[in-house]
């Protein structure tokens, strides 16, 4: 970066020492001062110029002498040129023949005539109409025998399109060969240097889909027309003669390159990203830019010719607005920033000067000050064609370092989880394998994935996962059992078809997750279930069978006890006895084995769940008059016996039911506590306790009930919260109804409790 | 013997165990009547009041558990005993435990001894 800096810096100063003028041996710079004249109509003949040439010609003040000549193809420029005497230019060293240069690619057309007093003698034509007959030069230049034109007067009449400051030069003929032959290399270098850079540009931009780098093309195409048709090369070595083509072409392409230009520094200094607002504005004025490139054949065609005014205000306007963007982009961005006004630098320099020179009065028109501009916009051009593609490196190993970084990191996510990432060939061997390892399946790179599935399990679950795999298929969570030796795992395996890549043959790629705890957990909770349902009904076929019993047992006893002393007949009730009792024992052991809806209240439930079934229970139970308002919001899993849960609900509806008098309404709730646990509240809206009631409510065998309550519910209650770590809080005053609540604290992970378990095991 | 016997419903919806039941009490000198379920005991509830009342806990119609709640405001005096075999919903250990929250004073599990039954009901009641 210093070093492309170094040499912006340099090429500007190259660009600056271009824009003096030089005198070099051999050549005379005789358009300063020379008096002119416009003729609008031109209908003057060159008699009556050279016959009335004191009262037409005025002396030029250097500065615009054709300001205000209107752009008409019949106007004709009259300058009057003063040809020193041959002992003034022998001093200089000339020692040929003279060439009369006008270098202004602009001209149309020029007559010269050799006047010496009031006499015309030779007659000069250049017309840029017919380059074949104007010596294929880009601009005018006449031949001119020395002695001939020694100490007198050249008459030229110009025609131009529209604006023009010329240098009107006299050389040496051997001296202006060379020169122009310079001229012509140098320029047709700049173009050489500037196709190059945009076909790379080109090239860059589109595979890399960048707007920064397209722009920038743009800017280079647009700038290389206006080289080559504001120089006359167009108009003379590609389309001879073609004037007016040239003068469109050089008008739009110098509006493209305020279009491409504005586009170009919005992208490259990253406005579109940081101030959207911005970015929008110089989209506009790109587009409002690119319309007056489409209208501008107008100017020519119709001669509107408000171009030399709109021209340097337009490129001013650029040059702030890029300056703004410049500065608002310092802010975020400052080496960015800088990168760019340094890269800019010799053109907008350049023209910074050309319109000072314009503007400035006396200053006039500076030899060489078009060739600095040409020089500086394809250096500038070529600096950003550089920078940016220095850029596009820098963003492309960033990017690649991110994705580098990326792949590590989910590589590093798969490997701390137990699944298994796979891909697949057509021919079904892995291709890559990454994460966790699965139990009892040896999986390897290149070995056959489904072989290696089948061995673990049974080629009947094997078969359907090639099927899918080979019509591509999605596989969705198919399990398959693996038979180990200690015992039975489970595995889950889900795929999707690989779109084809020319990195990898891969043709399918999957998860194999390890589900063995899964599957354990969730055929426990369906056996629960099951088990409920058969202890359900058992329960219902007990109370029938108990029914039966019962008479026949007590019956039996009774009739023995009237029959007393027979022993045979004792001996038919002992029987009786001993089969009814029998039968209570089958139902007994029944109930013993299948009564999971114990088991279910025994087992370890999560307490909302413990909770509801409560509430569920003992809804029923309720007299019309009470209605429960049970309310919940989640809570922390802790584990709880549910029958304890439904025995400290029942007592403590139980003492509401009571407070209401047997109607009203019992509100619940179940909330998250602060530190974690959980907290069940029940409240009545009943006549509360005093103070003294509240103290003892606590205890055993204390009770307010007149009609016999037994004194030990909240005792229970509370023995049964010690249980559980958890506490009991009466809140309750006379009139003010009752608030118990029950803290149960945050229990364990219940997978770490299944774990534990299963660790016991 | 007692100049007033004592007197005694029993509640059960199940012939053979109701009619043994009413057997074993009258043989132990009380006064019996019997209703088939819990509907028909608060019938008689309304017009009349017993000394002990024995119900079964899982009948047809109005259960046990619901009978509890609605004699336990107007009889206050009445003793309570529960008689279960079990049921679809609850446990019998479930179904006592509410039975006693709502005033039972024992629960029994058929099939039981009635003479258990009939020494808790001849026991002094708890004050």
């Amino acid at each position: 970066m210093v070093v492309l800096r170094t040499l912006t810096l340099l090429v500007l100063l190259v660009g600056l020492a271009a824009c003096q003028p030089a005198q070099e041996p051999g050549t005379l710079f005789i358009g300063r001062g020379a008096p002119t004249f416009v003729d609008p109509g031109g209908s003057l003949s060159p008699e009556q110029v050279v016959a009335d040439g004191e009262n037409l010609f005025r002396p030029s003040d250097d500065h615009a002498a054709n300001a205000g000549m209107p752009p008409t193809g019949d106007t004709v420029f009259w300058v009057k040129l003063a040809i020193p005497s041959a002992q003034e230019l022998s001093a200089d060293g000339w020692t040929d023949d003279y060439m009369l240069s006008v270098e202004e690619p602009r001209i149309v057309h020029v007559d010269a005539y050799v006047v010496r007093g009031r006499h015309i003698g030779q007659r000069l034509t250049w017309d840029g109409r017919d380059r074949a007959s104007a010596g294929s030069l880009r601009y005018p230049a006449f031949f001119l025998e020395a002695s001939e034109v020694e100490g007198s007067f050249i008459y030229l009449a110009i025609q131009t399109y529209g604006a023009m400051r010329a240098s009107v030069w006299l050389a040496d003929a051997s001296h202006f060969s060379a020169t122009y032959g310079a001229e012509i290399f140098f320029l047709a270098l700049l173009v050489g240097i500037m196709t190059g850079a945009l076909i790379y540009l080109v090239a860059l931009g589109a595979n890399l889909r960048d707007p920064t780098n397209l722009w920038l093309a743009l800017c280079l195409f647009s700038a290389k027309f206006y080289i080559l048709t504001t120089n006359g090369l167009f108009e003379t070595y590609f389309l001879p003669g073609a004037i007016t083509t040239s003068r469109v072409m050089a008008l739009a392409s110098a509006l493209l390159i305020y279009c491409a230009f504005t586009a170009f520094t919005s992208h490259f200094l990253r406005i579109p990203e940081m101030m959207p607002r911005l970015a929008r504005a110089a989209d506009a004025a790109a587009l409002f830019f690119c319309v007056l490139a489409v209208l501008s054949p107008l100017e020519i065609v119709l001669s509107l010719n408000v171009w030399r005014f709109l021209g340097p205000l337009l490129a001013a306007a650029v040059i702030l607005f890029a300056a703004l963007l410049a500065a608002v982009s310092a802010r975020r961005a400052p080496m960015r920033s800088l990168l760019y006004l340094a890269a800019w630098s010799p053109l907008v320099l350049c023209v910074i000067l050309q319109l000072t020179l314009i503007l400035l009065p006396g200053v006039g028109v500076v030899p060489f000050s078009a060739s600095a501009l040409y020089f500086s916009i394809a250096v500038s051009l070529v600096s950003f064609s550089i920078i940016s593609t220095l850029d596009i490196q820098q963003r492309e190993r960033a990017l690649q370092r991110q994705i580098i970084a990326n792949a590590n990191r989910f590589r590093a996510f798969a490997e701390i989880g137990t699944d298994t990432f796979w891909e697949v060939d057509a021919q079904g061997r892995i291709t890559f394998l990454s994460g966790g390892r699965i139990k009892g399946i040896a999986l390897e790179r290149g070995g056959a994935l489904l072989d290696r599935l089948a061995e673990a399990s049974s080629p009947d679950f094997a078969a359907p996962l090639a099927g899918a795999i080979e019509a591509r298929r999605p596989i969705d969570d198919r399990r398959i059992r693996i038979t180990l030796t200690d015992r039975e795992h489970w595995i889950s395996i889900s795929g999707r078809p690989i779109g084809e890549s020319p990195e990898s043959d891969a043709t399918y790629r999957g998860i194999i997750k390890d589900i063995t705890l899964e599957v354990e957990r969730e055929s426990r909770r369906l056996m629960e279930q099951q088990m409920f349902t058969l202890g359900q009904m058992a329960g219902s076929v007990a109370h029938e069978i108990n029914n039966l019993i019962h008479p026949i047992i007590n019956l039996t006893k009774r009739l023995r006890h009237r029959l007393k002393g027979d022993a045979e007949i004792e001996r038919m009730f002992d029987l009786i006895d001993l089969s009814s009792r029998q039968a209570a024992n089958v139902v007994s052991a029944l109930l013993t084995t299948t009564r999971s809806g114990e088991k279910w209240r025994n087992a370890d439930r999560p307490l909302h769940e413990a909770v509801q079934y409560g509430i569920d229970a003992l809804q029923p139970a309720m007299p019309s008059s009470i209605r429960i308002d049970f309310t919940s919001t989640e809570v922390p899993c802790i584990i709880v016996k549910a029958g304890d849960v439904l025995q400290v609900l029942g007592n403590l509806i139980a003492n509401s039911v009571h407070a209401v008098n047997g109607s009203g309404s019992i509100s619940v709730t179940l909330n998250p506590a602060p530190d974690g646990g959980a907290r069940l509240t029940v409240a009545d809206g009943g006549p509360g306790m005093s103070e003294a009631v509240l103290r003892r409510a606590l205890e055993p065998f204390f009770t307010t009930k007149a009609d016999g309550g037994t004194g030990v519910g909240l005792y229970i209650v509370q023995r049964i919260m010690h249980q559980y770590g958890g506490s009991i809080d009466i809140q309750s005053a006379t009139d003010r109804g009752t608030v118990v609540a029950l803290t149960f604290p945050a229990g364990e992970e219940p997978d770490a409790r299944e774990q534990a378990n299963r660790a016991r095991r | 013997m007692p100049e007033n016997k004592q007197t005694a419903l029993v509640v059960e919806d199940v012939l053979t165990v109701r009619e043994s039941l009413r057997m074993a009490l009258e043989g132990a000198g009380l006064e019996v009547s019997c209703a088939e379920n819990g509907r028909e005991a608060l019938e008689m509830l309304q017009t009349r009041s017993f000394d002990v009342l024995v119900t079964d806990m899982w009948m047809p119609e109005v259960d046990g558990l619901r009978l509890l709640k609605e004699i336990r405001g107007t009889h206050p005096e009445m003793r309570v005993f529960g008689i279960t075999g079990g049921g679809p919903k609850l446990t019998i250990e479930a179904m006592s435990s509410l039975a006693q929250i709502w005033g039972a004073e024992r629960v029994f599990l058929k099939p039981f001894d009635d003479d258990e039954l009939i020494d808790a009901i001849q026991a002094a009641p708890r004050v």
